[in-house]
């Protein structure tokens, strides 16, 4: 028996078993408290930092000056020149932050990408506040766009250096809007690396995205090692139905056979197929013509439109960040030498934004609400112009690191285990007024073929481009309970598959 | 109706998503986030895919109900988790973008697991799951909720046994037991294992 039927038969168990063990488990959880696995849920949860919806409002604007602020809240660095140097595009690591480089037409990026390699220059159009956004309904925004071209290069988010997978990005041209508002031509969109970029071979394309929020964001190149800011830039999760293909017209399914576009053998079977058609069902059908069905999702949309009063409110979004603060903050996260500003997370009725130096996240936050209960709040961490101009070099010392040499140590015969995977990442920390370059290199060893354990080892970057090693409880002291500092124990083995 | 943790009753959500109302997603996701995601992770062990698979999990649940009208939206809610955080797990094993830690273990079970391919996996794995069932319909409560936990929802030994309040050795006890007494009922109903 394969491993994959004893799942899949496991999958079969009917039904009244598992609320039997669901009665069993109600009956175990009044016995008892179920910290332990909380406590675990809470840690995945703390470090899950998927990053969704991304805009950076922060490009170089014409003039570089700060504007002075009076919210307590928000502090302003002094003002700055852009920087000018080259992209260093031969540099096998991401390397320090003279050559990174964001050049002033790379706001549409794809069209200049020759010329923003080439070229690049310092200054760029003034920054825009988060203003283009879409209305969300259902489903962020829905347009029928003809994939025109994907990068050849890979894309990671700031600080990530290690990750295995990395984005694509695909050009899209928009070619009907059915659901959203001030939707540009073109949109960018951020494709996980595990999914096939190539979709040109289809001639219209509906996707439903659920990021309403469009604007500037920041990625680096792996390949061309740099930063590169964004603008148009969509990112979201393929869900099913969120993305279908049509040829001539008619739906395409080969689709759902490329590479990473999983799960639609069930919508293709269940939601896509039959001939009831009420207000409960999926209004894209894989007997419908591609104009049918933008009628359908239009119908679809404006049968709940009219079901709720209150749809607007529930489901457009507009930019209202009008509490107390807001422009203030909006004007502070504008961009002044390399010390741009990612959107880090766009939800409904929020937005925050997180610096990037060099290419590394900080722990300096800002986040700001549509809500007056919540209005603008800061991490309390500013960095000063010349906190940024000081910070130590944390892409110099992993270009110069063999991360290979080394052998985690709070590991028993961790040189006697088979490594699971490495990832590498820095962060740059500012705890009173000292900044400290934290580089956090995490690994994952086989114990046995079911368990593995973690080990970690964190080095602060001295300004002299060396770095010093850190215990976790040494770092603690030195930079607080940052979230660099993860928190497994040591030599506890964790199974993979639990099975 | 909202308990406690100010959650509302599933009875309270299932009614949301009848009256086509996507707060019940919200709801859904407020009340059962870290449940599912626990379901998911245990399979996946990466927040991403997670992240995706419970996102599927409430389009599908969309999707569901109505007509469906679920007993227990709980386990309505983790059926479908587990079983496309298999999927997307199957998938990836196959295209081979899990990282070695990522590789299932099995190993309770290895001497007649392999990696053997069936001709009709799908027909074989409901008549296997048919011959599960009736093991545990005849199983004990403690066995049920070890196989379940473990072989279900991918939990590990340790969080079963603080579960239960009892030693990971009494856990492992048990599976070894559960591992004879299925073996030989998949024996006698022909399995060829």
């Amino acid at each position: 028996m394969s491993k994959k039927l004893f799942i899949k038969s496991v999958g079969q168990i009917d039904d009244e078993l598992l609320e039997r063990f669901n009665e069993i488990d109600n009956r175990l959880s009044q016995k008892q408290s179920y910290k332990p696995l909380i406590l675990k849920i809470t840690a995945i949860a703390a470090c899950f930092c998927v990053i969704i919806g991304s805009v950076l409002a922060a490009i170089y604007s014409e003039s570089p000056e700060i504007p002075s602020v009076s919210d307590s809240k928000i502090s302003t660095p002094n003002t700055s020149t852009p920087d000018t140097s080259a992209p260093d595009v031969s540099d096998d690591t991401i390397s320090s932050g003279d050559n990174y480089v964001v050049g002033e037409d790379n706001s549409v990026f794809i069209d200049n990408y020759d010329k923003v390699i080439n070229e690049p220059s310092s200054s760029g159009p003034s920054a825009n506040k988060p203003d283009s956004l879409y209305s969300l309904y259902p489903n962020g925004m829905i347009v029928v766009a003809k994939v025109e071209s994907f990068m050849p290069d890979t894309y990671v988010y700031p600080g990530d250096l290690t990750s295995k997978w990395g984005y694509r990005v695909l050009k899209l041209t928009v070619k009907e809007v059915i659901v959203g508002e001030n939707v540009p031509n073109e949109l960018y969109y951020l494709l996980h690396g595990s999914r096939d970029p190539d979709l040109r071979e289809y001639d219209d394309i509906i996707f439903a995205f659920r990021q309403a929020g469009v604007g500037k964001m920041v990625l680096i190149n792996r390949e061309k090692k740099r930063v590169e800011a964004f603008e148009n830039l969509v990112f979201d999760h393929i869900m099913q139905g969120s993305v279908i293909a049509y040829t001539d017209g008619k739906c395409d399914t080969s689709l759902f056979d490329k590479k990473g576009f999983v799960g639609d053998k069930y919508f293709l079977e269940h939601s896509m197929q039959g001939d009831i058609e009420n207000e409960y069902d999926c209004p894209i059908k894989q007997k419908n013509s591609l104009e049918v069905t933008i009628e359908k999702l239009k119908e679809f949309v404006n049968l709940l439109s009219d079901t709720y009063d209150n749809q607007q409110q529930r489901f457009t979004l507009k930019s209202d960040f009008t509490v107390d603060g807001a422009d203030e903050a909006f004007e502070y996260v504008e961009p002044f030498e390399n010390g741009y500003f990612a959107q880090h997370e766009f939800s409904v009725d929020s937005t925050s934004f997180v610096r990037i130096i060099n290419g590394f996240f900080t722990n300096e936050k800002i986040f700001v609400s549509t809500l007056e209960s919540e209005g603008v709040v800061d991490s309390g961490v500013r960095f000063s112009n010349d906190d940024i101009k000081n910070a130590p070099d944390i892409g110099r010392f992993m270009k110069n690191f063999n991360f290979d040499s080394l052998i985690p140590s709070h590991t028993e015969n961790a040189s006697s285990l088979e490594l699971g995977s490495r990832r590498v990442s820095g962060k740059y920390v500012k705890n009173g007024d000292a900044v400290y370059g934290v580089v956090r290199i995490y690994w994952t060893l086989w114990c046995n073929d079911d368990e593995y354990v973690e080990d970690d080892a964190y080095y602060v970057v001295n300004p002299d481009g060396s770095a010093t090693l850190y215990e976790r409880d040494e770092l603690k002291a030195l930079i607080g309970d940052d979230g660099i500092i993860r928190k497994f124990n040591y030599n506890e083995p964790t199974p993979v598959f639990y099975a | 109706m909202k308990d406690e943790k100010n959650f509302l009753s599933d009875e309270a959500i299932i009614k949301l998503y009848f009256d086509r109302d996507e707060t019940a997603i919200n709801e859904t996701d407020r009340k059962y986030r870290q449940y599912l995601f626990s379901v998911a992770y245990n399979v996946l062990c990466n927040e991403s895919d997670c992240d995706e698979c419970l996102n599927d999990t409430y389009y599908r649940t969309w999707n569901a109900i109505p007509p469906t009208i679920p007993k227990a939206l709980k386990l309505f809610l983790a059926k479908i988790t587990r079983n496309l955080a298999f999927d997307r797990y199957d998938e990836a094993k196959r295209l081979k973008r899990i990282p070695t830690e990522m590789s299932d273990s099995l190993s309770d079970f290895e001497e007649f697991l392999s990696d053997k391919k069936t001709v009709d996996e799908e027909l074989e794995a409901k008549e296997i799951g048919r011959i599960i069932s009736d093991y545990l319909k005849h199983t004990n409560d403690k066995r049920l909720y070890i196989f379940i936990s473990r072989y279900y929802f991918a939990m590990p030994i340790k969080d079963i046994a603080i579960k239960m309040s009892c030693s990971e050795s009494s856990v492992n006890k048990e599976i070894r037991a559960i591992k004879d007494e299925l073996l030989q009922k998949l024996n006698e109903g022909g399995i060829d294992l």
